[in-house]
């Protein structure tokens, strides 16, 4: 299998070269990429750019690295999947591209995504959905779905994404990849399109834990250029674990209200290999995610409605018309929400409510070292299946959504295939326990070997 | 008068910080062409983020703590939203339940004007119109985008154009001798929007109750404007009231060229702002020691009250010299610069002639004090000459050596302007006074 | 109880300068009364001891590090994606903003 070490190994050890890797990448995604529409724009100067590389130290050197549509690429074109910014040529780097472009990768092309990442689908891409390479009349999820079909079917198996509320997590268990969502504050938010400001973290979806680890050691870290990204000192993420006794995983019965049996059953089954690991299970809980999804609706839309206030087509982009329908729905409740007279009601309400989920939290991580529970309802669903439901996305996300409230790293792994559907679960940790979280993440991966587990489409590069 | 006036002023300061308010570029804009002194940030790109300016902070608080109000050691932004091709990202990060500096006052004269809130917030680009062929067309330049303003809202203590123009003067001065602005009202780093309403004497003295409607007045660039369109509006407000009709409450424009108000469109009258707290902007918390640092930068700025009584009691200036030295700082600044360079000549006299622009200060200091020096070296008199011209002053002023004799103090004054204007002033007044009282004691 | 009639929608649609077909008023009338609805379960919970929580960082007193002009964009990058411009002005012809 192809993991970032053994395609740094096989470049020191020259037995290959990023320029071929990339020239077969392209050649792959000119056959396939037609009909899995996870990308939207190629990085022309790709090829160019491998060629160039001599050196093999950096940490990325010569990895090619598939980028969602949300990160702001100098002199390539950027589009949040929305029409309305089809012409954007942003002339400055995100500082999530800055670093990985200094740590070596090769920028592939930017992949398709829900647009405005206003989904958990990719179906409401301005640019028609992505497929599920594990079956092409499903969706991949959302709103990373581009990066996370990409990353499943092989090109290349390293991607960025971001999420919001399970932007990152959802795609990552519908397509069956690593989706690892960093502690909000953790990686810089300089360059993404803003979507939930007080909730939007870049992380990346890959195939295997040690490249997701990889990724997050060099895009993590304080950025001056972002206010609100953490001065909390980063880790090595591939040090020796750090997990020197048995951890404690606590698990709330609230999270499998309305969750597809089989999923449940997958869960368990995984569950019962942490056990295996020596780990302990708890019973833990949780406010009820039903709660989450009002409190995430609200906020998120308010933040949305917010953010989206600067296209007005006079600096770049095309006029306000050329939004579309679900843009427009989610800035009307998120303006009204914000609206006098109903502020406080709403806004100023699901604020509060966050600082129940906050203490929630606080209170459950004295009794456990980490959370783990189903990453999503029900496995990938069938294209066009999520379309009269207003709140689809959020009701999609309801067992990631408190988490990113409360601004809490989680990752996606995925655990196995249910009627050939991945299925996913999640570990949650505290606010900077990414390193825990990779820690454990690893002894499970070692042990299920899950990826292994390839779609009927994938392509080892 | 029927009315009485309701006042309240709104004014915006520009700070003049080295950086703009949330990002690396010159907050020094002015004159440089078009679109030139930008970023991501401040073009409100998408994906681009703000990070406060910290000296913009300070500054802040500094001038709050000048106009005595009290500070918010824990405050934040929120997003102020409007849409308006000026403001790039759709809202304008400003303050609004918590301001940096509330409930202060600035005494004007003996009149004390409560100033409800001082606050920072980013500047907007600017509209500008075409002219000529390009007549119909608008554009867009953001040189001056997110440039830090520091908001300043009185309560209506204000009674009319006068205490308009009295309290901003007073405003532009303390500002200035802060030196975090340079406060010039057509250069724009001075705004003000009065607020007006009338209010019938009568029923004012029986309970103090404010109006039901204010008018807003914007496009004001001068104090003679202030005055202008306060007076207008005054007048316009009372016709309407007069024929039983209550102004319509709403936001109107100064035209310059008829020096009256007109309203502006409806459209941009109606705004929910939709304020929240600015979530890319972590919030302030500050400590005793920072407030403490801000209130000794305070205590060892001269502030203007301070000067005038430097340059009455130190210097031995008139009142009216050490005002016109006050106001104008920059040649109050020059004229306390050239007196510690030199003890040549009195404070008087070097003041005397910087006031009625005798010497040129465009120039090195090497050069003023050259020609100052030529301007105040007292001639040579001969002393029979010098003797005659008083006997002759003498003889001509019987009722002013009557008035000595009496013991009236400007008598002396009086004849020694008259002695001078013989013999010119470049004469040694201390030789003229002493030659003065020799013959007027003789007599 | 309706909350949301057609004009009102349309009101909110003119605050955040959306044009809204009428098609999509209507709709959009129907879901933000449901959606509005669904998220009514927030009165269940017990927020009057709890202050809000704007940021989940707990970051305090960040402030600017950065060079002068460091971010500087040259004329040709600023006006790259300006749909209408000129002479290094962006212009906003018909768009009708009064003088």
């Amino acid at each position: 299998m192809t993991t970032i070490s053994s395609l740094l190994n096989s470049y020191r050890a020259k037995k290959r070269h990023p320029k071929e890797v990339v020239e077969k990448l392209f050649a792959q995604l000119e056959k396939h990429n037609p009909k899995l529409n996870a990308y939207l724009t190629f990085n022309k100067l790709a090829i160019k750019e491998a060629a160039k590389i001599t050196q093999f130290e950096r940490p990325l050197a010569g990895i090619p690295i598939a980028i969602k549509d949300n990160f702001c690429t100098t002199g390539l074109r950027t589009t949040a999947s929305a029409k309305l910014l089809d012409n954007f040529i942003p002339p400055y780097d995100a500082t999530v591209i800055t670093r990985l472009k200094q740590a070596g990768a090769i920028i592939i092309g930017k992949t398709n995504m829900d647009a405005w990442a206003h989904g958990s689908s990719t179906e409401t891409s301005d640019y028609g959905t992505t497929k599920n390479p594990y079956d092409y009349q499903r969706v991949p999820g959302g709103s990373s779905g581009g990066s996370a079909a990409a990353v499943a079917a092989g090109l290349p198996p390293f991607a960025m994404g971001s999420e919001t509320a399970g932007s990152i997590r959802l795609p990552a268990a519908w397509c069956g990849v690593v989706g690892l969502k960093p502690t909000y504050g953790r990686v810089s938010r300089y360059g993404v399109i803003a979507m939930g400001s007080s909730l939007d973290s870049p992380g990346p979806l890959t195939r295997s834990v040690a490249d997701a680890a990889l990724i997050l050691q060099v895009i993590a870290g304080h950025d001056r250029f972002d206010a609100t990204s953490s001065t909390e000192a980063v880790p090595n993420y591939l040090s020796p674990s750090t997990i020197k006794h048995k951890l404690t995983i606590g698990i709330s019965d609230d999270y499998f209200e309305g969750v597809d049996k089989r999923v449940v059953e997958q869960f368990w089954a995984a569950m019962k290999i942490f056990e295996k690991l020596g780990h302990t299970l708890k019973k833990i809980k949780l406010i009820n995610p039903k709660y989450s999804i009002s409190i995430y609706t609200i906020l998120q839309r308010a933040e949305v409605s917010s953010n989206l206030c600067r296209f007005d087509g006079i600096r770049f982009g095309h006029p306000r018309s050329a939004f579309s329908q679900q843009a427009k729905r989610r800035m009307m409740l998120g303006a009204f929400a914000l609206s006098s007279g109903y502020y406080d009601a709403y806004y100023l309400k699901a604020q509060k409510a966050r600082t129940l989920i906050l203490n929630n939290f606080k209170e459950e991580f004295t009794k456990v070292d980490l959370i783990a529970a189903p990453t999503t309802p029900t496995p990938a669903l069938k294209i066009g299946e999520s379309e009269n439901n207003p709140m689809f996305g959020e009701i999609m996300d309801q067992l990631v959504e408190a988490s990113s409230i409360a601004g809490l790293p989680g990752i996606s792994l995925p655990v196995g295939l249910t009627a050939g559907l991945p299925v996913g679960i999640q570990l949650i940790g505290p606010w900077f326990s990414e390193k825990k979280l990779v820690d454990l993440s690893l002894e499970f991966e070692q042990e299920t070997q899950f990826s292994k587990i390839k779609p009927p489409h994938f392509y080892e590069i | 008068m029927k009315y009485k006036t309701i006042l309240g002023l709104e004014t915006h300061i520009e700070l003049k910080t080295e950086q703009k308010m949330f990002c690396g570029c010159s907050a020094n804009y002015f004159g440089k062409l078009p679109n030139t002194n930008i970023c991501p940030v401040c073009l409100g790109l998408p994906g681009a983020l703000p990070v406060p300016n910290a000296q913009a902070i300070a500054w802040t608080i500094l001038i709050a703590k000048a106009l005595n109000c009290k500070i918010n050691l824990e405050s934040y932004f929120e997003r102020k939203h409007y849409f308006y091709p000026d403001l790039p990202k759709g809202y304008q990060i400003s303050q609004y339940l918590k301001p940096f500096g509330y409930n202060g006052y600035l005494k004007i004269g003996g009149k004390r004007i409560n100033i409800e809130r001082v606050h920072l917030e980013e500047d907007t680009g600017k509209l500008v119109h075409g002219q000529g062929a390009h007549s119909f067309e608008s554009a867009v330049d953001f040189n001056r985008s997110s440039v830090p303003l520091v908001e300043i809202v009185t309560r209506p203590d204000l009674e009319g154009s006068n205490d308009a123009v009295a309290y901003l003067k007073a405003l532009q001065l303390l500002v200035k001798y802060l030196g975090v602005s340079n406060a010039d009202m057509e250069k724009g780093s001075m705004r003000c929007e009065p607020n007006i309403s009338l209010v019938e004497k009568t029923a004012w003295n029986k309970n103090h109750q404010l109006p039901n409607y204010k008018i807003e007045v914007k496009n004001i660039n001068s104090f003679k404007f202030v005055k202008k369109a306060i007076d207008f509006e005054e007048k316009r407000q009372a016709l309407l009231l007069d024929e039983g009709k209550t102004p319509k409450q709403e936001t109107r424009r100064y035209l310059e060229s008829t020096g009256k108000t007109e309203a502006m469109r409806s459209k941009e009258n109606a705004h929910d702002y939709r304020y929240f707290p600015e979530p890319d902007i972590p919030p302030f918390a500050f400590t005793q020691e920072y407030l403490v640092q801000i209130e000794k930068q305070l205590e060892q700025t001269e502030l203007p009250k301070e000067r005038i009584i430097r340059l009455k009691e130190e210097c031995k200036l008139t009142s009216e010299a050490a005002q016109v030295l006050t106001e104008n700082k920059e040649l109050g600044d020059k004229f306390l610069e050239l007196l510690s360079s030199t003890l040549e000549f009195s404070p008087i006299d070097i003041a005397n002639l910087l006031i009625n622009k005798k010497v040129a200060l465009n120039q090195a200091t090497e050069q003023i004090m050259a020609e100052i020096r030529k301007l105040l070296t007292k001639t040579e008199i001969k002393k029979g000459q010098l003797e005659d011209a008083v006997s002759n002053v003498l003889r001509a002023q019987p009722k002013a050596v009557a008035d000595y004799h009496l013991g009236k103090g400007n008598s002396l004054q009086f004849l020694l302007g008259q002695v001078l204007r013989v013999v010119g002033r470049q004469v040694e007044v201390g030789k003229v006074i002493a030659e003065l009282k020799t013959q007027l004691n003789r007599s | 109880m309706s909350k949301f009639s057609i004009a009102e929608v349309n009101l909110l649609a003119q605050l955040i300068q959306l044009e809204l077909s009428e098609k999509e008023a209507k709709l959009f009338a129907g879901e933000m009364e449901e959606t509005v609805g669904f998220i009514e379960n927030l009165l269940e919970l017990p927020t009057e001891a709890v202050l809000p929580t704007y940021q989940t960082t707990g970051i305090k007193n960040r402030f600017q590090e950065e060079k002068l002009n460091e971010r500087n964009l040259p004329p040709l990058l600023a006006l790259k994606n300006a749909p209408q411009k000129r002479d290094n002005y962006f212009l906003i012809k018909g768009l009708g903003y009064s003088k």
